[in-house]
This record gives C-alpha cells, sequence and structure tokens, in this order.
C-alpha cells in the first residue's frame, strides 16, 4: 500500500511538467479562443461579448463558406496526388536505391514552406521562371501560373503536392518493405500476376499504413497558410484563399479578431470531427 | 551639538541629494531601447543608423525585425496587452489610426511638452497625427509618431529608352507615360509599363498614385468630417481605366500576380522600362551586384492626371511609443527620434541606403551625387505628397479595395463594375462601424 502510494505520488510528480504544459500551451489558448469567437474586439475597450452575433455573420458569410469548400477541394487534391505519386514512388523503389537516392528524394519534405514558396514563385513567374523557359525550348507557350484565376490553385496544389508527397513516400515504403514476403511467394506460386498481387496483397496488408499516412497529411494540410500565402497571398481574386488565409486577413486584414476566433474554431471543428471519423475507421480497421 | 533645526536641514538636503541621485540614476537607467520594425529594402541603412546612435550615446539598440505580415500582429498584441516589450514601434500607416483611436500610444507632446515638429522635417500628409474630433488624421489633431523613412512613390523610368525613341524626358503626364510604354513595348525583350498587381495591398497602393493624380479619392472631403464615398465617381474610372486597361496593355504577363520583388526584377532586369516605384528601392537598382541596367533609371514627379496635377502617395511608416513603458523609457525613446531627424545623422542614413525624411539633405552635397539622383525628384515631389484617408477602418477597405481593383485587372471584373462593388462594401463598413450619414456620391 505505502509503496503504491509512493509509485502514485512519483507518476504525479513525473506527468505534472507536461499536464502543465498542456494547459498553459493548450487548454488555455483553447479557451480563449472560445471566449474570443463570442466576443467583438472594440478599439480601446479590447473584446467585448457579442452572444451569437459571429455565428449569423458565419451563416451570412459567403467568402468563408467559399473559402471552406476551396479547402476541402485543396486536401482532396493535394492528399490524393501525395498518394498516387508517394505509392508509385514506393513500389518503384522498393528493395532497390537505397542511400542516396531516398534521402534527395525526401528533400523538398526538409524544406521550409516559405522557403519553398519562393523557390517555386520564382519557378512560375512568367518572364524570367524556369518552368515557362523549358516549355518556350520545346515550343509550348507559357502560362501565367499564379496570376491566371483558372490554373492558379492548381499551380498551388502542385507545390503542396512536390513537398509532401515524401512523406507518404516513406511511410508507404516503410510499410511495403515491412510486408511478408510469404505471402508473394506464395502468390507467385499460385500464378497471381503482378496487378491481382498488388490489389489482393499489397493494397489490403498495407491498409493500416495507409491510413495512418493520410491521416497525417489530411490533418496537417488543412493548416497550409505560409506556402499559399508567399506564391499568391490568396489570390489572384480569391481563387487560393482557402480558410486559414481568410481568417487571417478577416483577424489582421479586418481587424475583426472576434469573428476570426470564431473561423478558427469553425476550422478546429471541421478537423476534430475529421479526427473522430478517420480514427473510428481506424478502429474498425486494424 | 547639532540644534533640531540644523538636523531637519541636513535630512533635507540628504533626502534631496538621495532622491536626486537616485532619479538621476533611474534616467540614465534606460541602457536599451528595443524596436520593432519591418524587414524592407531600407532597414539595413537603419540598422546602421541604430549602431551610429549607439556608438553616440552607449544606449544599445535591440531591433525585433519581422515581416510586414507579422509585425502588426506583434505590435497589435504588445499594445493589447499592455507589454512593455518595444520602446518604439515602426508602424504602417494603415494601421496607426487603430492604435491612435484606441489610445495605445504615448502622444509625443506628453512625453516632452516642449517638443515641436522642426520645420525642416517633411509633412507625409499628416500621417502620425490623430485628431479625435474629426475622427481622422489631420493637422489639428495630436502627435503620436514621427517617420524615419521618407519613403514615396516616384516615376522610375528608362531615361536612356526615353532618348533613344526621341522621347521628352521627363514625362509630364500620364498619357506621356502610356505614349512612351505603347513606343518602347517590344516584348518579350521590353515591356512598356509594368503594374504591381497582385491582389490587397500590392495594387491598392501602387494604383493610388495615379487615382489621385487624376483627382479620384475615396471620400468627398474627409478632413472635414465628409465621408461621402467617391471611389467609383469619373475620376476614378477613368484613372483606374487609365491603369488597368490602357497602360496595363503593355505591361509583362502575369500581372495579377505581380508584387514589388517581381516589379524590381523586371526594372532592373531591363525588361520592364517604366514603373511607379517607392523611391526606396534606389540603392539596389543602381547596384551591379541586383541590377542590369544600374544608373539607366532615373527618377521623376509621378506624373499629372488628365484634369489633375501629380500626385505622389507616401508609403507611412511612422515611429510611434508605446502607451504601457516608463517614464524614463518613453523619453530614451522621444531622445533617439529626436537625433535621428538631425542633419548629420539623416545624411549619413541617405548615404547608407535610406531615404531621408529631412529637407536638410537637399542642402547637402549628396544633391550633386548621381547616385542620389532620387532626391531631387523627392524634393520636387513634397507639393504632391498623398495618402490614403486614414481611419481605423482604412486596412479593412484596402484589403476590400485590393480585392476588385485586382479582379478587374485580371478582367474578372469590368473597370466599373470593381469599383462600383468596392464602393457598395466600403458603406457597409462604414455603417458597421458607426459612421453617421455615410452614402454613395451620386454619379455626375
Amino acid at each position: 500500500m505505502r509503496e503504491l502510494t509512493h509509485r502514485s505520488i512519483t507518476t504525479f510528480l513525473m506527468t505534472l511538467p507536461l499536464v502543465i504544459i498542456l494547459v498553459f500551451f493548450s487548454i488555455y489558448p483553447f479557451v480563449s479562443l472560445i471566449k474570443m469567437s463570442f466576443s467583438s474586439f472594440i478599439v480601446g475597450k479590447g473584446y467585448e461579448y457579442v452572444g451569437l452575433k459571429n455565428v449569423w455573420r458565419f451563416i451570412e458569410d459567403q467568402r468563408a463558406w467559399e473559402s471552406i469548400g476551396r479547402t476541402f477541394l485543396y486536401v482532396f487534391v493535394s492528399v490524393s496526388g501525395e498518394f498516387v505519386v508517394g505509392l508509385g514512388l514506393a513500389l518503384l523503389v522498393k528493395g532497390k536505391f537505397k542511400g542516396v537516392i531516398r534521402t534527395m528524394v525526401i528533400i523538398p519534405m526538409l524544406v521550409a514552406p516559405i522557403a519553398v514558396g519562393i523557390i517555386w514563385r520564382l519557378m512560375y513567374d512568367p518572364v524570367f521562371g524556369i518552368i515557362n523557359q523549358i516549355l518556350a525550348k520545346i515550343g509550348i507557350q507559357g502560362k501565367n501560373w499564379l496570376a491566371d484565376p483558372q490554373i492558379a490553385l492548381w499551380s498551388v496544389i502542385i507545390v503542396e503536392i512536390w513537398q509532401w508527397t515524401p512523406f507518404i513516400f516513406l511511410i508507404l515504403l516503410a510499410g511495403l518493405e515491412s510486408l511478408p514476403k510469404e505471402c508473394y511467394e506464395g502468390a507467385k506460386i499460385d500464378g497471381a500476376s503482378s496487378w491481382q498481387t498488388f490489389v489482393y496483397f499489397t493494397i489490403p496488408l498495407m491498409s493500416p499504413i495507409i491510413i495512418v499516412a493520410l491521416f497525417f497529411r489530411t490533418m496537417e494540410c488543412f493548416k497550409a497558410f505560409d506556402k499559399i500565402w508567399i506564391l499568391t497571398g490568396g489570390g489572384p481574386s480569391d481563387v487560393t484563399e482557402i480558410i486559414s488565409i481568410y481568417i487571417y486577413r478577416v483577424s489582421f486584414r479586418h481587424n475583426l479578431l472576434g469573428y476570426g476566433a470564431f473561423l478558427a474554431l469553425i476550422m478546429v471543428g471541421f478537423i476534430v470531427i475529421y479526427n473522430l471519423s478517420y480514427m473510428g475507421f481506424l478502429r474498425r480497421k486494424i | 551639538m547639532i540644534s533640531k533645526s540644523k538636523k531637519g536641514l541636513i535630512s533635507l538636503v540628504l533626502a534631496v541629494t538621495i532622491l536626486t541621485t537616485f532619479s538621476n540614476f533611474a534616467m540614465t537607467q534606460v541602457k536599451e531601447l528595443h524596436i520593432a520594425i519591418n524587414k524592407s529594402p531600407w532597414l539595413p541603412a537603419f540598422e546602421k543608423l541604430t549602431k551610429m546612435y549607439e556608438g553616440e550615446t552607449g544606449v544599445k539598440m535591440v531591433l525585433h525585425v519581422f515581416p510586414f505580415m507579422g509585425l502588426y500582429e506583434k505590435e497589435l498584441a504588445a499594445v493589447t496587452t499592455a507589454s512593455k516589450t518595444y520602446d518604439l514601434m515602426n508602424m504602417n500607416e494603415i494601421w496607426g489610426p487603430f492604435f491612435y483611436a484606441g489610445r495605445y500610444l504615448t502622444p509625443l507632446k506628453e512625453i516632452d511638452p516642449e517638443f515641436t515638429v522642426p520645420s525642416h522635417l517633411m509633412q507625409f500628409f499628416w500621417e502620425g497625427y490623430w485628431d479625435d474630433k474629426v475622427h481622422y488624421q489631420a493637422p489639428t489633431g495630436v502627435l503620436y509618431g514621427i517617420h524615419v523613412n521618407g519613403n514615396i512613390h516616384l516615376l522610375q523610368y528608362r531615361e536612356d529608352k526615353y532618348k533613344e525613341a526621341g522621347l521628352p524626358t521627363p514625362p509630364e503626364t500620364w498619357d506621356d507615360v502610356l505614349e512612351a510604354a505603347r513606343k518602347l513595348f517590344d516584348p518579350p525583350n521590353f515591356y512598356g509599363y509594368v503594374i504591381r498587381g497582385a491582389r490587397g495591398d500590392p495594387i491598392f497602393y501602387n494604383s493610388m498614385t495615379i487615382r489621385h493624380a487624376y483627382n479620384g479619392y475615396m471620400f468627398r472631403d474627409p478632413l472635414k468630417g465628409d465621408f461621402t464615398i467617391t471611389v467609383n465617381d469619373e475620376k476614378n474610372v477613368e484613372a483606374w481605366e487609365m491603369y488597368a486597361r490602357n497602360l496595363n496593355e503593355y505591361g509583362p504577363p502575369g500581372v495579377g500576380n505581380i508584387g514589388q520583388t517581381e516589379m524590381m526584377g523586371l526594372l532592373a532586369s531591363g525588361r520592364a522600362l517604366q514603373a511607379i516605384v517607392v523611391s526606396a528601392a534606389f540603392p539596389h537598382l543602381d547596384d551591379p551586384e541586383f541590377s542590369a541596367v544600374p544608373f539607366k533609371i532615373q527618377f521623376a514627379v509621378p506624373p499629372k492626371g488628365r484634369g489633375g496635377d501629380h500626385s505622389s502617395t507616401v508609403a507611412g511608416w511612422t515611429m510611434v511609443v508605446p502607451r504601457f513603458i516608463s517614464d524614463e523609457r518613453k523619453k530614451a525613446a522621444l531622445d533617439f527620434l529626436k537625433w535621428s531627424i538631425t542633419q548629420k545623422p539623416q545624411v549619413e542614413y541617405t548615404k547608407m541606403g535610406g531615404v531621408p525624411v529631412s529637407t536638410t539633405v537637399f542642402q547637402s552635397e549628396l544633391m550633386r551625387d548621381p547616385k542620389y539622383r532620387f532626391l531631387k525628384a523627392t524634393q520636387d515631389s513634397i507639393p504632391y505628397f498623398s495618402s490614403m484617408p486614414l481611419i481605423p477602418e482604412c486596412a479593412q477597405i484596402r484589403d476590400v479595395m485590393g480585392l476588385h481593383l485586382n479582379r478587374a485587372l485580371i478582367e474578372e471584373e469590368g473597370v466599373r463594375e470593381s469599383l462600383d462593388k468596392t464602393a457598395q462594401e466600403i458603406l457597409e463598413i462604414m455603417r458597421g462601424a458607426g459612421y453617421k450619414g455615410v452614402t454613395i456620391a451620386p454619379r455626375s
């Protein structure tokens, strides 16, 4: 009994710093965010409680809804693209090219998003950019990659895919290389084609790993901001304005800090719902 | 034996001596000044200026440098939480009124009742002043800050190309600029005129110079409290047609995403032949490391609009003193500001690549040096300084207008349509902020 009490105290003391950190850096800011969401910032006075005013504002705010729709499109296309390319690369590299090539493939992931934004902004430049220069060499008319409202969002998505495919690639490659060889040998003896092996063995065996990889990427992708801000600032017009950029504009350009907090809360809500449904799905699968 | 009265006198003298010593000690306690500042083309010059002050006074100058988009959040957080982090904050014109109206800053007269703005200081359209009665920046208001960098819009054009084409220099009107753009346009080698057309601040700010030159303003007479919205009147439409349609016809591709960096890159590469650029660009455009056309770009007062006059928009950054720091720190902050606008530091600042705020530099030897040829254009531009109407809602208005102007530029909206939508949204912002009786001016 005495030993048990001693152990409890030790456990409590050991976890206390983490609890304090959690309270100060997660719980307190989150509670503040909720408080701010139902307030308005009045110049010279600070925050004043406004009840559900921000909720009604949100319901009527067409730009907010458009930016949410755009965010889902951005996340869906980016993560899908990263998955397809990442899986392809992992299958291609599996069992070979160890060392330098694998390291080179993951370089984009190691670059700061701001730097990625600057690099791609330069590459996309219609006058000096390397992309249009290469296209010109092969006789193709270059595009206004970031200034044409028809293609700007897709140009930004390409950058997202370029930077984060290595993350999915790494996870899937580790998964592929840990799959039991016996299954493949058995399938080969039974005369299964490569496609059949892929569909009936690789994908089902890899599904928990795939789900984890997609889970992390989707969550991160919802929070995208810095790269897009550097690339387009949400423009041209508002074609690349996803919800995080809209929240920034509302909060720090329009000085509507309370409404900005409410939008951030909505975003947190989306991510939480997404997480819960994903975790439920994950539990059923594994 | 010492009498009681003598004892009392000695005690008093001792007390006064101790108090004086301690108060002097406290006065000299400010060993460091913390400045929140933006990362800008003129930051290296400002850094050198602070080193110069350090050398002269021994006060350590600590710069807290943030990107443009991060500085506002830091400053807002500092003042709303009564933080004592910064002694001086560099403040963009569009944030100023929000901070002035919120009483988050210290009026300079409150720090030193004797302080007056020296007559040699350029007047940047009353930025730094705030009049609570008219709810506007006005000379009748309270002084909160001083400019430390006299950045303004100048026309920057390739004088050599103008001369080759037999065009008179400098161009006097926007029609002259358009004619030159048409004559010199030879894509992809040369673009006649380049617009800073990216959404938001870039296009709003860049186009303001031409709108004001055409007498196109946002409000009818804000100095007199008349906030009737005129942003979609015929003068604005005409200016906007010239900018987004006529001049843009001779511009480079992808103009809808061109920011300051791209614009300076196009000029420095020699591809773009003229543009409205901030004067702070001068050291870069003459730097052979950065520019393919050093000393070929000439500076001029921005041209006249049809039926209007010249107009040079000020790129307002005002240095202000927060309210919540101690009196000693406030005084030390003001001491630095007073020193920074005197002639010697101003001349040195210009040599280091900064843009002066004092007209005393125009009397210096720099005026004869071709390296500083932008000074003459700056001096000539003083009567034409203009600014956006600075009210606490101006950041919001600027964002709304920057969106619609960008839409018009990429032809997602028509010229008139974009200005009509801007007017309507400004009306909603103004009414939401409690401005009484604001309307959109009927079209004449």
